[in-house]
């Protein structure tokens, strides 16, 4: 937690130092406000900072913070990767194709990878399954928005 | 008053408005009864469905939403002791020792009714404060309003964390978001980088997809876990005679009603907290305090009423002063917005219609969502079964088209997952992002007051005084203050207190 804690602080500290100089060509109206909240901020983070640096060092805690997602490494990156690489591949290939893709890929590396996922969800058949729900739900999913709800959709070269 | 409660009442009759109720509560027990969906979430990603709609018929299907996932909670709670929403921690406590007794049905029956007497009480109070609140909002000038977001940032930053630093920290972050983009009185760009695309600002409902919903289908994959389901039969002829034992406990009832409106009042303080308290004081009053935790029926109904009376509570100053009580509301903010509304006295005038009809609809939904519940648990509980792997992939793809949705702008997804990476990294860190929201909301409020009350008193010769000697603001530095100071007097006492009993 403190090391964590550390980098936290030190970014914060940098990022409103370095967003502080970005405000220098405004007039006042648009700058004060900005100005008051970095100064307030870069002092609130040097103040957790130094808190953090005299708090004893705590008994190794019998849990580390992130255990959970490094035990299950794969899927959170799988779901981090994953979402990153599909918002990028949309403006590319469209919503409906990229949409199955990602379900595609996410549902089924994410069944495989838990072991208590029903044994419906793994195999040849369920890789069928999966791409089947998979398909219904990004179509449904583009015909409720786009044709009934009339909400745009992002869109690419493909659907 | 008494033209928009007719008209309100007309519109809550018609056959569409009231398939909308049916809709949100169904939706929302849904949401609700799935553990890893809270009911923030559930709104958010339901904003965008209300897009097309009339501003009242979304606010319809948005507040049944709301009503019906706090109760939801419960049923996972009840049922495989796990809060299917933060609210209903505190009825994991009694819930589901009262199911392992085998009386999951009996606990099934006290939430919900627990839930629908919250709903109604909680509504009560909405009907007959807000308005009065919205008299005196009306009075508030700029350096009013800055003080007003001066006071729910320190609410926030004392009540919602364990750590008053972070919280702090948490609301500044929040505030520095808000400015991103057009300065509101000069007009100039800030923090845009040459972005065109970040010109207009930070969209409230794309941070509140990002915090609200990324963090939780992370943590729904890094601890797959699969909970058991207690199955239980049905029992006849046990429904009137709980609510009737129910009934026979107005000391409960009206004291989880208050705390629960109360502290949905209270910015920052959600659902959780007030089901805590409640259970809590439900037993310090009690005269058999030892059998709290083994599955008593009070465990379950005192939370369950607090945590619904909550949630018209935090309606009470989001409607009146665009503070939203609690992080649902701060999506409800958000929806209003969309549609071009801003909350504030107007919303008793102008747009009286709206907001009655809103209001009135809650009532509505309650009582629906009593039936549905005393006639559908068992069905509700099904939804529980959904698998994580294919829920987790779906909310991705729904806060993507969510956030792309509001102003069709890539740009708006990648803050959404931004805000949603930063969310998760943060929340393990105890950076909450309750304060982060409330920040960003009332950024702009706080800078337009600031910036205003500034230009006004410089005229008048002197901002400070300007700032400072109008009587409202002289009550309301002196909440602020308070409010401040609070957290550290509290600690004192309890060091003192921790002191003497050593």
């Amino acid at each position: 937690m403190k090391k964590g804690e550390l980098i936290v602080g030190f970014t914060l500290i940098a990022v409103s130092i370095y967003l502080y100089h970005t405000l220098s060509s405004l007039t006042w109206e648009g700058a004060i406000f900005p100005r008051i909240l970095l100064i307030l901020l870069t002092v609130a983070s040097a103040l957790f900072v130094v808190n953090t640096l005299r708090r004893k060092e705590e008994k190794p805690e019998e849990r580390g913070l992130f255990d959970d997602a490094k035990k299950h490494l794969p899927q959170v990156l799988g779901v981090v990767v994953g979402s990153i690489i599909y918002v990028y591949f949309i403006s590319i290939a469209g919503f409906v194709v990229s949409t199955t893709l990602f379900l595609i890929s996410l549902i089924y590396s994410l069944g495989r990878l838990d072991p208590l996922t029903h044994p419906m969800w793994r195999g040849y058949k369920g890789f069928i399954y999966t791409v089947i729900i998979s398909i219904v739900i990004s179509l449904s999913i583009y015909v409720v928005f786009h044709h009934f709800l009339e909400v745009p959709v992002p869109s690419g070269h493909l659907v | 008053m008494l033209d928009f409660f007719v008209i309100a009442l007309k519109h809550c009759l018609e056959l569409h408005n009231i398939m909308l109720m049916l809709l949100g509560v169904w939706g929302g027990v849904v949401i609700g009864a799935l553990p890893g969906l809270t009911a923030t979430m559930g709104i958010a990603l339901l904003v965008p469905f209300t897009f097309v709609m009339p501003p009242e018929k979304g606010l319809i299907l948005l507040g049944g939403l709301y009503a019906g996932a706090i109760y939801g909670g419960s049923i996972a709670a009840i049922l495989i002791n796990t809060p299917g929403t933060p609210s209903a921690i505190a009825t994991t406590f009694d819930g589901h020792p009262m199911a392992l007794k085998g009386e999951a049905e009996e606990a099934l029956t006290a939430s919900i009714t627990g839930s629908f007497i919250g709903g109604i009480g909680g509504n009560i109070f909405l009907l007959s404060l807000s308005p009065l609140l919205a008299m005196i909002s009306l009075k508030f000038g700029p350096p009013e309003m800055f003080w007003v977001a001066m006071l729910g940032l320190t609410i926030i930053a004392t009540f919602a964390t364990e750590s008053l630093l972070k919280g702090f920290i948490g609301g500044l972050i929040g505030l520095v978001l808000a400015t991103v983009g057009i300065s509101p009185i000069a007009g100039e760009s800030r923090f845009t980088f040459g972005n065109p695309n970040l010109a207009g600002g930070i969209e409230l409902i794309c941070a509140l997809i990002g915090f609200f919903c990324i963090p939780q289908v992370i943590k729904m994959v890094e601890s797959p876990e699969k909970a058991e389901m207690i199955k239980y039969k049905r029992k006849k002829g046990i429904l009137f005679r709980l609510i009737l034992r129910i009934l026979s406990m107005p000391g409960l009832l009206i004291r989880s009603i208050v705390i629960g409106t109360f502290i949905g009042v209270v910015p920052g303080a959600g659902g959780n907290i007030a089901a805590l308290v409640s259970y809590n004081e439900a037993m310090r009053w009690s005269k058999n305090p030892e059998k709290f935790g083994k599955g008593c029926i009070e465990g379950v109904v005192a939370p369950e009423t607090a945590n619904n009376a909550e949630v018209s509570g935090s309606l009470i100053p989001l409607l009146t002063l665009g503070i939203p009580g609690a992080p649902p509301a701060a999506v409800l903010l958000g929806a209003l917005l969309i549609q071009g509304i801003r909350p504030g006295p107007e919303l008793y005038t102008v747009h009286g219609e709206i907001t009655y009809t809103f209001i009135i609809s809650l009532f509505f939904s309650n009582f629906f969502m009593f039936l549905s519940a005393v006639f559908g648990a068992r069905l509700f509980a099904k939804v529980m079964l959904v698998p994580r792997h294919l829920l987790a992939p779906v909310i991705v793809v729904l806060s993507v088209i969510g956030s792309y949705a509001i102003r069709n702008n890539m740009m708006d997804v990648a803050i959404m997952l931004g805000c949603g990476f930063a969310g998760y990294v943060g929340g393990k860190l105890g950076f909450h992002p309750a304060p982060i929201v409330l920040g960003l909301i009332l950024g702009k409020i706080a800078e337009i007051g600031l910036v205003e009350a500034m230009t006004i008193g410089a005229a008048k010769g002197g901002w400070f005084v300007y700032f400072i000697t109008r009587p409202l603001s002289a009550v309301l530095i002196v909440l602020v203050v308070f409010s401040a100071a609070w957290p550290i007097i509290r600690s004192r006492k309890k060091k003192a207190t921790g002191r003497s009993g050593s």
